[in-house]
Order: structure tokens, then C-alpha cells, then sequence
């Protein structure tokens, strides 16, 4: 019980000195002199005068003094109120959780050393803990960055001299416990923090404690820099509010959380948040502007920045620029030129502070001789611009880079649908078939083999498309290549629309667009574009529900509704374009005509130019291999039977070099590339440039080597930090702040269990001030006595 | 005998290391009248007696510059006095006369001895009658005025055979005293005067009804005046007062307002009967004391 109360309850035993002024006292009635004295009768009297004041001054003094006593010595026992759960008392040892952050941002240097990192004193910290522990307190470490790894999964370690020995050992060479270049999950640590702590009231056969046994006292000793980015809100509410579970579920375990700032105390750091290009496909000899962002995690202004660009480890560039505190600058767009095509190398480098994972991000640029699209024209006609195809075929041609001299990027052919099956479609990035009646079904399997492999098809409707035929062969119940089944028709076209004011009429509206080609669009200044638009008629749809929902990103509104304003959410209508994958590939659907028949989009300003250009660039990129990953992806691939290559291997930025095996395909005729192996479900852990060279290929030479860039997660570059007070209104638990030369305090008394509040600041407090409340007095009392 | 030498035992410390109080006596006495010089107060009579060679400190204004003119030698003109002083001396020897706070220094009633030793001597050098009273609750002995030389070793024995040990009793004693002292003179009271200060001032007014002048030596310790102490004491009375035991810090003030209080008391009532009151702190040099006799002498010429 004691040791509930009191962290030192030996401490107490200092209690008894309250005996001291007692006894003093006693002891000073019984030591006296004694001298004969004949002006006995002036004393007497005098003494009679001052008896009732005597006493009562020296009582006052007696209890002043005694509380001074009882004060430091509740004090030092460390005395404090018991939280609401009963802990184990029979529990003499220890039991301490350490918690140790090792993602990247605890690589900050905060000191001039190498090893002068925030990683390096959380350890020094958890190994000056671990030193101060006795034989029989059970210990055992978490180490968390997005991912949660317990050091001994099965149970604490007992401390003995040879455990604390292969403890101290494991802080430093245990894999579990080496710096990550991953980002930080606070959440998800907290979330497994219960099950850790449970394992310290399992017996040692590992079996659960019986029911109804108090929980054993614990202390969590949290060493980490205190990240809030990606846990907390600007007003320090959890991004995650199921946190404030895990706080009672801390307590029903009488489990403490205790934080150690191993941070630097006003980090500064510039992180490269972004780097992009442009356009989301860039051409051989075509202009290619690169955007970088950088933002300022730091209170201070940082003057001066030397911002370089390497393109495929060469220095190309540099440009200095200043960025204000907590504020990110995106300078203007850095403009390169790839005179060959394949997969070329961007890396800019920000010199600055003392975390440099963040300080570089890199780029893979996919430079494409050329995009080449497939134009199957259902209507085909004589006259200029008459045809289904004509208007999307002048804009997908038209040169949009640079000046706008000399051809674009994107190539098209323009066939009819009977010579589709001829065609070798594999040659194709994108096919659009315009208003097509009827496909034969050799056209729809090589569609639906095409699509499978990687392929992108756009249905563009119109008045010859029989919907029940379209239904039946390219519908199929949600099995065929068509992302919807389509229903009736609505509207008329924009001829009889100009004769008629009546006629019905839409406009488009984005709906949900993020991660999609028109995310583009969104922007107030491309906003516009939709706006002036109009479509007249459409077919109908019926879409899929749950998990084969296909993607609406783009719906007809009706004109007589009011226009959304910019910010606002447009209403819901009816889709206008339809997307879901198929296979590898992508399957589209254009609900509408291509040409002018339905709609004057393609007569409207400049916007068929930059609406197809956008979608079909990205349809043609969205399909290969992603060659820009985050920490923690995996990078895959398909390898056709033609690209086969006997051997594999991919070149990690520290230059590891690891042999790759492909997997054959089930029922196709292609390989899978995966990297790292499905067995490592980690991902990729270091950031930088990865080398994918193939040997030994099926046909033809050796291609040249592949490149794939692996970044950290830059909103790990902010080190803002969340305080104790936060962590515990989020949690609703107590948490307290330690500094960490003072960590190992917080484990040399016993657990108060969850809740439990400490108050021996107060009593020593209380103590001083006692003291200088008694030598007022004694100081009156004696003045007034001389 | 130097001055510097000779007033060194006006100290009472001094003094106390001199057993025979006729000796002390003659050194306070001898001490201080040499060291006057030029005092006013010579109680010398108009009537030639006999010449005295002069010694260092005499006036000399009484030189006898004839006999100096023909034999080269000083003397001093002395002369019969000129009328007979009776002086009374009553000393105090209850118990509470036994306190003395410093071991080297003399305790009441040893300091109220030298006074009375002192006055006595010089009384009788100027050739004046000097009786003795020492008492405490009652008149213990009384020897009456004399003047002659074996006079005075019989007061000084009488003082040295005080044995201090009854209460204090000045009421009845003065006015005893004072019905027993028929003729005018000189009445002086060397006490602690632990008593009643009404009932003392009445028995000293009884003193004054019949004419006689008074002097009281108020003989106090420097301990009962100052108080000093600071340990946790016991403080047990003398003349049966019982035990008092007290922290004396605290008891400090009040009992130094009491006593002043007393001596308050005691002053204004002498003052206003025209006695001389004469505090005396026991390590007060004893020059005081015989001033403040030689005053009241010279008072007592003039009226």
C-alpha cells in the first residue's frame, strides 16, 4: 500500500524527525542551569505577564517546525495520489516499456559528431535506463517509425547481468533497432502499445494473468523528437480519434507514459516536399519543365539556399533562394531538354541543416519517343472535320510544348473498325473507337487482350452505337471491357439545341478527381475551361456499386441548375466520363460524341486540346510501371515473353547490388518483377536512385538499364513538436515530459500505476516555504523577546 | 601613593581580592580624595588645629606660604570643624544581599560593605560620628555614633560579621531607626530594598520628619539590572521565593520593565521627600558613592 502512496517510502522514515523538535523541546526544559536569584519577585510577576503569550508562541513554532519536517519528508518519499486502477503490490520489480522512434527525422545531427544524432541519444538514454535497472525488473523495447517492431515479441526480458548485457548489445546491432528512412505513425504505435504491455502481466509460460489480477505498474518511457505532423492537428487534436482508447486502455494496464525530448530543442530544417515535372508526359527534344517545392520547417528564415539539380549524376543546375519560417516556396520551374528517350534521372539537393535524407529528392523522368494513339472512327466521312475522329485527332496532334512549332508527342492513326483486327495493337499507348455500331468478336478479344496487358481503350458514344448490342458484347454484366452498362440516350444534338431554346442542356462538373489526369482541372485557373461547355446529348448509364465502382470523375450538370462557385462542391449528375481498370490496363467511356454532334465541346476555345491531351497522357503513363515510389512501396513490373531476360539485378543507392527472379504469369505469357521479394513486406527502405539491369533478354540485345527513384515521406521533415499536455488530451491520460539526463529517474521509483499523480514538488515547496515562514517568526518572536 | 595607582581601587573587582575591609576602607578613601585635586567639596572646618605636610592632591590654597617662606617645607593648615556630624549607617543584610552574578566581583552585600567601610573611614577622617545599623526583617545590631579611632574598627567588624539569610523587612527597621536617631544628622540606607517601596518611602519619610537628611545607596547586581541570561534557567529564589523555570529571552522585557518600574517608584518617592536617591550597580566604581556622600555633606553646610 505504502508503495502506492510513495515512490520512496523509505523516504518516510524521515517523518519520524517530527520527534526531533519535540524532543528538543523537552530535552531544553531539562537542561538548564540553575542559579539562586534575588530579584525573584519582579520575575515572577514579569513571567505571569508573559506565560499565555510564551505558550502560544512557542506551540505556534512547535507545529511550524513539525510540519516543515512532515512536508520534506512526503516530499522525498515522492509522495502521490494512486490512480484510478489497483496495481499488483506484491510486484517489487520494475517493469519498463521502452519506446524508441527510429524513423528518419531521428536522423537530425544535434551535434557535430556523426553519431551526435537524435537516434544515437534516444539510445544513449535507453541504455543509461536499462544500467540503472535491477535484477528481476523485466524490460522490453519497442521500436517504431510507420511500423511498430517489438524487440523480444514472446515476453520482457528479466533483467540479470547477462540479459542486461545482451540487452544493451541489441539497442545497437539489432535490425529492429536501426535508423529507417520511413515516416512516423504515432498512431499506430499507440495502437500497439496495449498488447506489448499485456505481456508483462503474462506469466512466464506466456499464459494470460488470471482473471480479476491487478495489472503490475508500468512505466512507458516514450524517446522519440516529438513529432506532431501526421498525429496531431493545427489545434492539437488527433488526426486519429481513436487514440483516446488506447489512453484508458494504458490505464486499465497501470501503464504510465512518460516522454524523453531526445530532439534538438529548435531544430532547423528544409525539406524538399516536391518534385515534379510539368507535364505528365515528357517527350525526346521536347521542353520539359521541372517544379520543386521547399518548405521551411524551421522558426528562422533560411537565407541563402544553394537549391542544385543533378540530371543522371551530373550537376546541371543551381539556383539560390531564401524560404521564410514555416512557409514553402516554389521557385520557377527549372526547364530541361532529354535528347534521348527511356528513363532519365532528376535529383535535387538542398544544402542546409542537419537532416539530409529530406534535404535531397529525386525523379525518374519516362521520356517517350512518342504516344501513340489509335483513332477507330465509326463515322467516317469525306469532309474536313466531319468524321467521328476528326476534332479529337486535331487535338491530340497539336504540338503543346514549348513554342508549338514542329510535331507533338502524341502520334495518331485513324482506321474503321474492320481494321482493327488487323492492326498489332500492342503498338498503341491509347485507342479511342468513335461511335462504332458494331464489333466483331476477334475486335473485342484483341480489345480485351490489349486492355489486359496494359492497354488503355476510350469508347466514344454517339447515335450509331446500339446500347443493347454494346451491352451484350462489351457490357457483359460488368465482365466485359465497357466500365458501364449504358441506358437510353438523353437529349438531342446541337443542331436541333440551336433552333431550339428549349432544348435541354449541361454543363460539366468535377466530382471526385484527386489522384486522376483531371486533378488538372481543378485549379481556379483551369476551372474556367470547364465552365463555357456545353453537351446536349448523352447516354445514360448505369454504374456498378461496392468495390467495382468504376471511377466518375467528371459529370453533366443542367444548365437551368446554378453553376457551382469556385470552392463550392458542384451538384452530382449524371457521369459524362467513366473510368475502371481492366486487366493492367484501363477501360473509358466518353458518354458522349467526339465530334460535334452532341456537344460544342469540340468547338469550344482551345479546351478539346488541353482536355484530350491531359486525359490521354496520363491514360498512356498511368498504365507503366510507376517508376517514382515512396518508402515502404514495392517495385513491380511486367516483363512480356520478349523481355525475358535470364538475369535480374537491381542496384540499391548503396550500391547493393540483389538478383531479381521473375514470376511466370499465370495463364499469360509474361513474367512478374518484384522488387524487393514478396517475402520482404517491409518494402524498400533506402531512398534514392535504384538500377534495374536485365541480362541475357529472349530476343534482341540487352536493353539499357531501368531506373526507379525511391523517396521519403517529406511531411517526416517537419519537426514541430506535440508537448506532453497534448499527448495527454489526446490520449485523456496522464502524461508527463522528461529531459533525458533525467529519463532514468523516472523508472528508480516504482510505478504509481495509470493516473497517478505525483506532488512532491508541493510538499518540498511547502517545506521552503515553511522555512522561511518559521524564520520570520523566530526572527519576530527573538526580536521582540531582546 | 600615585593617583593612577590609588584609584584603581575604586574598581569593586579590585577590592574584592583585599580581605581586610579596613584597608579597603583606607584605600577607597586615601584613593579618592587624592584624586579630587580641586575639589569643592573639602569639608575642612574654620578653626585652626595643627599644620600637616602637604601631600599630592591637596589644595593649595591651604598651604601656609610663611612656614614656607622659612623653612622651605609645604604644610597644610588644618583646622577644628565646625560643627559635630552624626552619621547613621544602615546596611542591609536579608538574604536577597547574598546574590552576586560575577564570581570575581564583590555580591551585594560586599559592594553595600565598602560603602559603608568607605563612608565610615571618611566620616571619621573629618572627625565626624559615625553609628552603625545592620538588619534585615529586624534590627540585627545596632552600634551607636562614636567618633573615635577604635570607633571605627568596631563598625567594620560589625559589617564583616553580617551574615546574610532572613527576609528583607525596611518598614519596621526605618521606623525604628528613625525614633531611636534623636538628633538631626545624617541617615544613609545602603540596600537592595527588596521590600515594598511604599512601605520603604514611608520609613524614610519617618527619617525626614525628624530632620535628618538621607541618603539611599540602591545596591543592585548588574545581573538583576541587565538581565542577561540566555539558556533555559532555574531561577531560585533567595528569601524563600520559590523556583521560577523559564526561557529568560523571553521573560527579558517584562521583567526589565518591572524593575524599572520599582526604581521608578523609588526615585520619584525620594525625590519628592528630598532624599538622595543613589542608584548603585555593583560594578559602579566607588567613587560614585562617596560623591554622592561628599554632596549631600556639602548640601547639608549650606542649609
Amino acid at each position: 500500500m505504502l508503495s502506492q502512496l510513495f515512490a520512496n517510502p523509505l523516504m518516510l522514515a524521515g517523518a519520524a524527525a517530527i520527534a526531533a523538535p519535540i524532543a528538543l523541546f523537552l530535552f531544553n526544559r531539562f537542561r538548564f542551569q540553575t542559579i539562586e536569584w534575588a530579584a525573584q519577585l519582579f520575575l515572577q510577576r514579569a513571567f505571569q505577564q508573559q506565560k499565555r503569550r510564551l505558550q502560544f508562541e512557542n506551540l505556534l513554532l512547535l507545529l511550524v517546525r513539525c510540519a516543515i519536517l512532515i512536508a520534506l519528508s512526503l516530499g522525498m518519499a515522492r509522495c502521490r495520489v494512486v490512480g484510478e486502477v489497483a496495481v499488483d503490490e506484491g510486484d517489487a520489480a520494475r517493469n519498463v516499456l521502452l519506446v524508441i522512434d527510429t524513423s528518419y527525422s531521428t536522423s537530425y545531427q544535434v551535434g557535430t559528431t556523426e553519431d551526435a544524432t537524435v537516434l544515437a541519444a534516444a539510445r544513449r538514454t535507453a541504455k543509461d535506463v536499462i544500467t540503472a535497472l535491477k535484477d528481476g525488473d523485466r524490460v522490453n523495447v519497442v521500436a517504431f517509425d510507420e511500423s511498430v517492431r517489438v524487440l523480444y515479441e514472446s515476453a520482457p526480458r528479466v533483467m540479470s547481468p547477462d540479459a542486461k548485457n545482451k540487452l544493451l548489445s541489441d539497442l545497437e546491432e539489432a535490425p529492429e533497432m536501426q535508423a529507417s528512412e520511413r515516416g512516423t505513425d504515432l498512431a499506430e504505435l499507440l495502437r500497439a502499445l496495449p498488447r506489448v504491455l499485456q505481456t508483462f502481466d503474462q506469466g512466464p509460460d506466456g499464459m494470460p494473468p488470471a482473471e480479476g489480477a491487478k495489472p503490475k505498474a508500468k512505466k512507458v518511457l516514450f524517446l522519440s523528437d516529438l513529432q506532431r505532423k501526421g498525429f496531431l492537428d493545427a489545434k492539437g487534436q488527433p488526426l486519429d480519434a481513436g487514440v483516446a482508447r488506447v489512453g484508458e486502455e494504458l490505464k486499465a494496464l497501470a501503464a504510465e507514459l512518460v516522454l524523453i525530448d531526445c530532439g534538438a530543442p529548435e531544430p532547423r530544417n528544409v525539406t524538399v516536399t516536391r518534385i515534379e515535372t510539368r507535364d505528365p508526359v515528357v517527350g525526346r527534344g521536347l521542353p520539359c519543365d521541372v517544379e520543386v517545392t521547399i518548405r521551411n520547417g524551421s522558426a528562422v528564415r533560411m537565407e541563402d539556399l544553394s537549391l542544385e539539380y543533378y540530371v543522371n549524376g551530373e550537376r546541371d543546375q543551381s539556383v539560390t533562394i531564401a524560404v521564410d519560417p514555416d512557409q514553402e516556396l516554389t521557385p520557377e520551374p527549372r526547364r530541361f531538354v532529354f535528347p534521348e528517350a527511356g528513363l532519365q534521372r532528376i535529383e535535387v539537393r538542398v544544402k542546409s541543416d542537419g537532416l539530409q535524407l529530406d534535404s535531397r529528392r529525386q525523379l525518374v523522368v519516362d521520356v517517350r519517343d512518342e504516344v501513340r494513339v489509335l483513332l477507330v472512327d465509326g463515322e467516317r466521312k469525306q469532309d474536313a472535320l466531319s468524321s467521328e475522329t476528326d476534332f479529337l485527332r486535331k487535338a491530340l496532334e497539336v504540338n503543346a510544348y514549348g513554342d508549338g512549332d514542329g510535331p507533338g508527342l502524341i502520334r495518331a492513326d485513324v482506321i474503321q473498325e474492320t481494321e482493327l483486327v488487323d492492326r498489332d495493337l500492342s503498338a498503341f499507348d491509347v485507342i479511342f473507337l468513335g461511335n462504332v455500331v458494331s464489333f466483331d468478336e476477334r475486335a473485342i478479344t484483341a480489345l480485351e487482350e490489349y486492355t489486359r496487358r496494359g492497354g488503355v481503350v476510350v469508347f466514344g458514344l454517339g447515335g450509331l452505337v446500339n446500347k443493347d448490342v454494346y451491352n451484350q458484347l462489351l457490357w457483359r454484366e460488368g465482365m466485359g471491357l465497357l466500365p458501364a452498362k449504358l441506358l437510353e440516350i438523353r437529349g438531342g444534338t446541337l443542331e436541333a439545341a440551336s433552333t431550339d431554346p428549349q432544348a435541354p442542356e449541361w454543363g460539366l462538373a468535377l466530382q471526385d478527381v484527386q489522384g486522376h489526369a483531371l486533378e488538372a482541372f481543378s485549379g481556379d485557373d483551369m476551372r474556367d475551361w470547364l465552365r463555357g461547355g456545353s453537351v446536349f446529348g448523352y447516354y445514360g448509364v448505369e454504374l456498378a456499386k461496392g468495390k467495382d465502382a468504376p471511377w466518375a470523375p467528371l459529370t453533366l450538370v443542367p444548365r437551368s441548375a446554378p453553376t457551382a462557385a469556385p470552392g463550392e462542391t458542384p451538384s452530382v449528375g449524371d457521369p459524362l466520363l467513366v473510368e475502371r481498370p481492366f486487366g493492367r490496363g484501363r477501360s473509358v467511356a466518353w458518354l458522349t460524341t467526339f465530334d460535334s454532334h452532341w456537344s460544342n465541346l469540340p468547338v469550344y476555345d482551345v479546351f478539346y486540346v488541353v482536355f484530350w491531351q491531359t486525359l490521354t497522357l496520363d491514360l498512356s503513363q498511368r498504365t507503366r510501371p510507376p517508376v517514382n515510389l515512396g518508402i515502404g512501396a514495392v517495385y513491380t513490373r511486367v516483363l512480356e515473353a520478349t523481355e525475358y531476360a535470364r538475369q535480374v539485378e537491381v542496384a540499391s543507392p548503396d550500391e547493393r547490388i540483389e538478383g531479381v527472379p521473375l514470376t511466370k504469369l499465370p495463364g499469360e505469357d509474361g513474367y512478374r518483377l518484384t522488387y524487393p521479394l514478396a517475402a520482404d513486406r517491409e518494402g524498400l527502405q533506402a531512398s534514392g536512385i535504384y538500377t534495374l539491369t536485365r541480362k541475357g533478354v529472349a530476343q534482341g540485345e540487352d536493353p539499357a538499364p531501368d531506373y526507379f527513384a525511391v523517396r521519403v515521406d517529406p511531411k517526416e521533415g517537419d519537426l514541430a513538436k506535440f508537448s506532453a499536455e497534448e499527448l495527454g488530451n489526446a490520449l485523456k491520460a496522464e502524461v508527463s515530459l522528461r529531459r533525458p539526463e533525467l529519463a532514468r529517474e523516472a523508472v528508480q521509483a516504482d510505478a504509481g500505476g495509470a493516473g497517478s499523480k505525483e506532488y512532491w514538488r508541493w510538499f518540498i515547496a511547502t517545506a521552503l516555504a515553511l522555512m522561511v515562514f518559521e524564520s520570520i517568526l523566530a526572527a519576530y518572536f527573538g526580536r521582540r523577546r531582546k | 601613593m600615585p593617583p593612577a595607582q590609588t584609584n584603581r581601587f575604586l574598581d569593586p573587582k579590585t577590592l574584592t581580592k583585599i580581605s581586610r575591609l579596613d584597608i579597603v576602607a583606607r584605600l577607597v578613601v586615601e584613593g579618592f580624595v587624592t584624586g579630587l585635586h580641586r575639589s569643592p567639596y573639602h569639608g575642612f572646618s574654620v578653626e585652626f588645629a595643627e599644620y600637616r605636610e602637604y601631600v599630592p592632591g591637596d589644595d593649595i590654597k591651604h598651604i601656609d606660604w610663611k612656614v614656607y617662606g622659612r623653612s622651605d617645607r609645604l604644610y597644610i593648615k588644618q583646622y577644628e570643624e565646625e560643627t559635630n556630624l552624626t552619621a547613621t549607617i544602615l546596611v542591609d543584610g536579608s538574604e536577597s544581599m547574598r546574590f552576586g552574578s560575577d564570581p570575581e566581583g564583590p555580591n551585594k552585600l560586599t559592594y553595600a560593605n565598602y560603602i559603608a567601610a568607605s563612608l565610615t573611614y571618611l566620616i571619621l577622617r573629618q572627625r565626624d560620628s559615625v553609628g552603625l545599623v545592620t538588619f534585615d526583617d529586624s534590627i540585627r545590631r545596632f552600634i551607636p555614633p562614636g567618633s573615635s579611632p577604635s570607633h571605627r574598627n568596631l563598625v567594620l567588624d560589625a559589617l564583616t560579621q553580617i551574615e546574610p539569610q532572613a527576609r528583607t523587612g525596611l518598614g519596621p527597621v526605618l521606623h525604628t531607626m528613625a525614633e531611636r536617631c534623636k538628633r538631626k544628622g545624617l541617615v544613609i540606607l545602603i540596600s537592595d530594598l527588596f521590600d515594598d517601596p511604599a512601605t520603604i518611602l514611608a520609613g524614610l519619610r519617618h527619617f525626614r520628619h525628624r530632620r535628618h537628611e538621607v541618603i539611599v545607596f540602591h545596591v543592585m547586581d548588574h545581573a538583576e539590572r541587565t538581565f542577561p541570561f540566555e539558556q533555559m534557567t532555574k531561577f531560585r529564589g533567595l528569601e524563600e521565593l520559590g523556583e521560577l523555570l523559564c526561557d529568560p529571552s523571553a521573560v527579558r522585557q517584562a521583567y526589565l520593565q518591572e524593575v524599572e518600574s520599582f526604581i521608578g517608584e523609588l526615585r520619584h518617592g525620594c525625590r519628592a521627600d528630598r532624599i538622595d536617591y543613589v542608584p548603585v550597580d555593583t560594578q559602579t566604581p566607588l567613587d560614585v558613592v562617596l560623591t554622592s556622600y561628599l554632596a549631600t555633606r556639602a548640601g547639608m553646610k549650606l542649609s
